[in-house]
């Protein structure tokens, strides 16, 4: 409550400032994030409207049906704000546009993304893209897509394909951005071309620690971009570049998603748990922001998102982050802190 | 042998240009470090009103004009208006330092006009983003210590430009009361648009050119400002920096500051979105850039480089986005002013589309071998500036086309494309097949990437050797499929063989070098298919 008075006085700050500037089209730039908990039982937006809550709410900790997942993912959506319709992965209007959703291999235990979160996504943006690439590429090898995936295809309205980042074509290309990784100076790297050729990508992760990097969302996916058939299994050959935070953040820059959905079913913190939230939102690194403070990380202390910021890829201030449905203490559970956190 | 009678025909054909037949036109480029300056400072430091007052003369009197200086070309009695670029102030969220001409620069080419020449009246003219004060609206408009101000009344303060302070109505009246038989003013080009009889905007067609070039835009009626029309002697004094859709923005691209707001705005919006939205051609702003400059081209520019902005025009917001290069630019032809800024900042010149267009228009030369540059050695000043995210340079336009592929290539009907993008079953109508194919020089072997943008599906073969089979049904994007390449010196050829999808058979290609940036390999020139 008090971040969200903080913001509405940041709104209204510059009509009194000093120097200002006067705008009839008042539209606020602040980033905006859906965040949505299985108990969420509506809100009220800083304009005071009204936000409805769930159809059927459940505790966060609960065994939730699909219904109920799809409920939330379509909320959060709903909420999470729309970049300019040039970006925008949910523009008015119909699209021609190539859609790669990338998403995550699980690993051992450690759950990876949900086929039923992006199933919901799917059916929220198959009228905006002509084709959808469901992509993803662990470090280790893929053993097909199961069935649960398969019927995203079938349910779809889209033409949905896979892709197995892994072993798709590839280009050594270099980054337009000055490199992090200590020892790639030139910055280029070998990518997936799926990733190269595609218009969009929305990132749908489940929410993770990870122990170099503290939380693991969204653009810990991008570890996927790098195939293993260059790098290996595991990508051994990539990590010899520089750091984890370094190299994934010289990946995410070469072609940066423009939405973002985190969460799931499952939840790792160090052992899988439930953990009912969706963060979800076309500015990518403010929702790892709110999912990083929903996980009780300060996401300014977060590696990676530093290095995003730095070169311009977004922010990583809570207070600047403009949360819509729950707040961020609503949904809080605290995850396990590595030494990074 | 062969190459070499390329290169001399390609340099035959830059040089075919009116201005480079007499004499070359000449450019004045002086660092800071410069060593005929009184004092001279780093390029990496902060300077002094008294140095750039220096750098600005200095560069004029390298840049001299044909007519032997800039006081020389301008008639006696005659209306200078000289336009700088201040397109936002810094109230707006979009500006920050680098963004608008540097007021020390603007105020040395107005005391070196008043003090040196026997102009009649010198205007400062300018169109920004922000209404003037006495405009009624609500909306837009720049507030300082709780009151409207705009380009003429906004305190800068003394930290804005180092050595420079005040406002620009205070340094008119500093210069006016030093030159009390000149009338020095200011003029809003926001509110000048040319207008009937009747109060109504009027559009005006935009003039043709000695070689009967007319308008590059698809609409070719603009509206245009009484000032920009009537006034006898034009000098452009822009900032250099980088443009989110046209690559550079310098002499040139300051003309879109002549475009006015009250006619070109729309409710609520006080900027020139109709004017993007009227004379956008093929996703590039090049072609109303040139048009509305071909209404008055500029006499004379002088370019602010001290302080200019990478990656995009306007503040990005983060903390490199700065370049301090402590320079400054002058000359006559705009067209090569412009080019030189585009060397400057490491851009191919090949890549900025304008600077073709009006070189067609006989505004300038874009050759560089047809340039005298004075003063500093731009190939010492020369730096890399960051490009747009998405950016790439001009994709070939002269094309071999035919709907019967099979058919030998002598046969091919040769096109030019005024756009990046072939459209392929446009220009040859429905069919299930065409081919189009393009050559391209290699001064020697080059290694680059191949960028693509299809609709359809096509096979690729580069000196009769196939190199892709792509399909593409997805939305069309320039340099969508990239490839490495490996080109041999002298001529190469492309030939795309392309199938239709729903009716669509689009094509665009560009050849950049190894850092694949979007800029066009060096040396390396697409051939005239009739040559």
């Amino acid at each position: 409550v008090l971040r969200r008075k903080f913001l509405t006085t940041f709104a209204a700050a510059p009509l009194i400032a000093e120097e200002s500037f006067t705008a009839s089209a008042t539209r606020d730039r602040t980033p905006q994030v859906g965040l949505i908990g299985s108990h969420f039982k509506g809100s009220d937006e800083m304009d005071g409207n009204r936000i409805p809550g769930l159809k059927n709410p459940a505790a966060l900790n609960a065994e939730l049906g699909p219904e109920q997942w799809d409920a939330m993912v379509t909320k959060a959506m709903d909420l999470g704000g729309r970049r300019r319709r040039r970006d925008s992965i949910r523009p008015d209007g119909e699209s021609e546009d190539w859609l790669v959703i990338l998403v995550r291999s699980g690993n051992g235990d450690e759950p990876g993304t949900d086929p039923g979160i992006v199933n919901s996504a799917v059916r929220q943006v198959a009228q905006r893209a002509k084709r959808i690439t469901i992509a993803r590429g662990g470090d280790a090898r893929m053993e097909g897509w199961t069935p649960d995936w398969r019927q995203i295809a079938s349910q779809s309205r889209s033409r949905v394909d896979f892709v197995d980042l892994n072993t798709d074509r590839w280009l050594e290309a270099p980054s337009l951005e000055r490199p992090f990784a200590r020892n790639n100076p030139s910055g280029k790297y070998s990518i997936a071309r799926t990733i190269l050729e595609c218009d969009r990508i929305m990132v749908v992760a489940p929410m993770a620690i990870h122990p170099e990097l503290g939380p693991a969302l969204g653009a810990w996916n991008y570890w996927g971009i790098a195939p293993g058939a260059v790098y290996g299994y595991p990508k051994n050959k990539l990590r010899a570049l520089g750091g984890v935070e370094d190299l994934l953040a010289d990946l995410y820059l070469h072609k940066p998603p423009t939405y973002v959905v985190l969460g799931g079913p499952w939840a790792w913190n160090g052992k899988k748990i439930r953990h009912n939230v969706i963060a979800a939102g076309a500015n990518p690194t403010a929702v790892e922001t709110a999912a990083s403070a929903a996980m009780g990380f300060d996401a300014a202390k977060v590696g990676y998102l530093e290095k995003l910021v730095r070169r311009g890829a977004g922010i990583n201030d809570i207070w600047s982050v403009w949360t819509r449905g729950h707040e961020t203490d609503e949904v809080l559970r605290d995850f396990r802190k590595g030494s990074q956190s | 042998m062969i190459i070499q009678r390329r290169e001399f025909l390609l340099a035959a054909s830059a040089a075919a240009l009116p201005l480079s037949a007499a004499r070359k036109t000449r450019l004045g480029l002086v660092c800071s470090r410069h060593p005929k300056l009184a004092r001279t400072a780093s390029p990496e430091d902060p300077l002094e009103m008294a140095i750039v007052r220096d750098m600005v003369r200095k560069a004029i009197e390298y840049g001299a004009p044909a007519a032997g200086s800039l006081e020389a070309k301008i008639k006696p009695g005659s209306w200078v208006v000289i336009k700088p670029n201040i397109v936002q102030l810094r109230p707006s969220s979009g500006y920050r330092t680098g963004d608008i001409t540097d007021f020390r620069v603007l105020e040395a080419v107005l005391e070196y006009v008043a003090e040196k020449s026997k102009a009649g009246r010198i205007t400062v003219a300018e169109g920004g983003s922000y209404r003037r004060v006495k405009d009624p609206a609500k909306d837009n408009h720049a507030i300082q210590d709780g009151t409207p101000v705009d380009a003429l009344s906004f305190d800068w303060g003394p930290k804005e430009f180092e050595g420079w302070g005040g406002t620009l109505a205070g340094m008119l009246a500093r210069v006016s009361g030093r030159h009390p038989g000149k009338q020095i003013d200011y003029i809003d080009l926001s509110y000048d648009a040319v207008r009937d009889p009747a109060g109504k905007f009027l559009r005006l067609e935009v003039p043709r050119s000695p070689n009967g070039i007319g308008a590059f835009s698809a609409r070719p009626d603009y509206y245009v400002t009484n000032t920009i029309r009537n006034c006898d002697f034009l000098i452009s004094v822009p900032v250099m920096k980088v443009h989110l859709m046209c690559g550079i923005t310098a002499c040139l691209k300051n003309y879109v500051g002549t475009a006015p707001r009250e006619a070109y705005g729309r409710p609520g919006i006080f900027s020139n979105v109709d004017l993007h939205g009227q004379h956008e051609t093929g996703g590039r702003i090049d072609s109303f850039i040139v048009d509305l400059a071909a209404f008055h081209p500029p006499d004379y520019c002088v370019v602010d480089a001290i302080r200019g902005l990478q990656r995009q025009e306007h503040n990005n917001h983060r903390d490199d986005q700065l370049i301090r290069s402590n320079m400054i630019i002058a000359g006559e032809d705009p067209v090569a002013a412009d080019t030189l800024c585009s060397q400057l900042m490491g851009f191919n010149p090949w890549d900025i589309e304008m600077l073709h267009m009006a070189q067609r228009r006989m505004m300038g030369t874009m050759d560089l071998n047809q340039v005298e540059v004075v003063g500093d050695d731009p190939g010492l000043l020369s730096r890399h500036w960051d490009r747009p995210g998405r950016w790439y340079g001009r994709c070939n336009r002269q094309w071999l086309i035919t709907a019967n592929p099979d058919s030998p290539i002598e046969a091919w009907k040769a096109v030019e494309s005024p756009e990046d993008t072939l459209d392929v079953a446009k220009l040859l109508g429905r069919g299930n097949q065409y081919a189009v194919a393009a050559r391209v020089n290699s001064r020697g072997r080059l290694k680059g990437y191949l960028w693509t943008g299809l609709r359809g599906t096509a096979t690729t073969t580069l000196n009769g050797q196939q190199i892709a089979k792509e399909h593409v049904d997805t939305s069309f994007r320039i340099g969508q499929l990239q490839q490495p390449i490996e080109l041999k010196p002298g001529d190469n050829q492309l030939v795309y063989r392309i199938s239709p999808v729903d009716g669509k058979a689009l094509l665009s290609v560009l050849i950049t070098g190894q850092r694949n940036d979007g800029d066009t390999a060096e040396g390396l020139r697409w051939l005239s298919q009739s040559s």
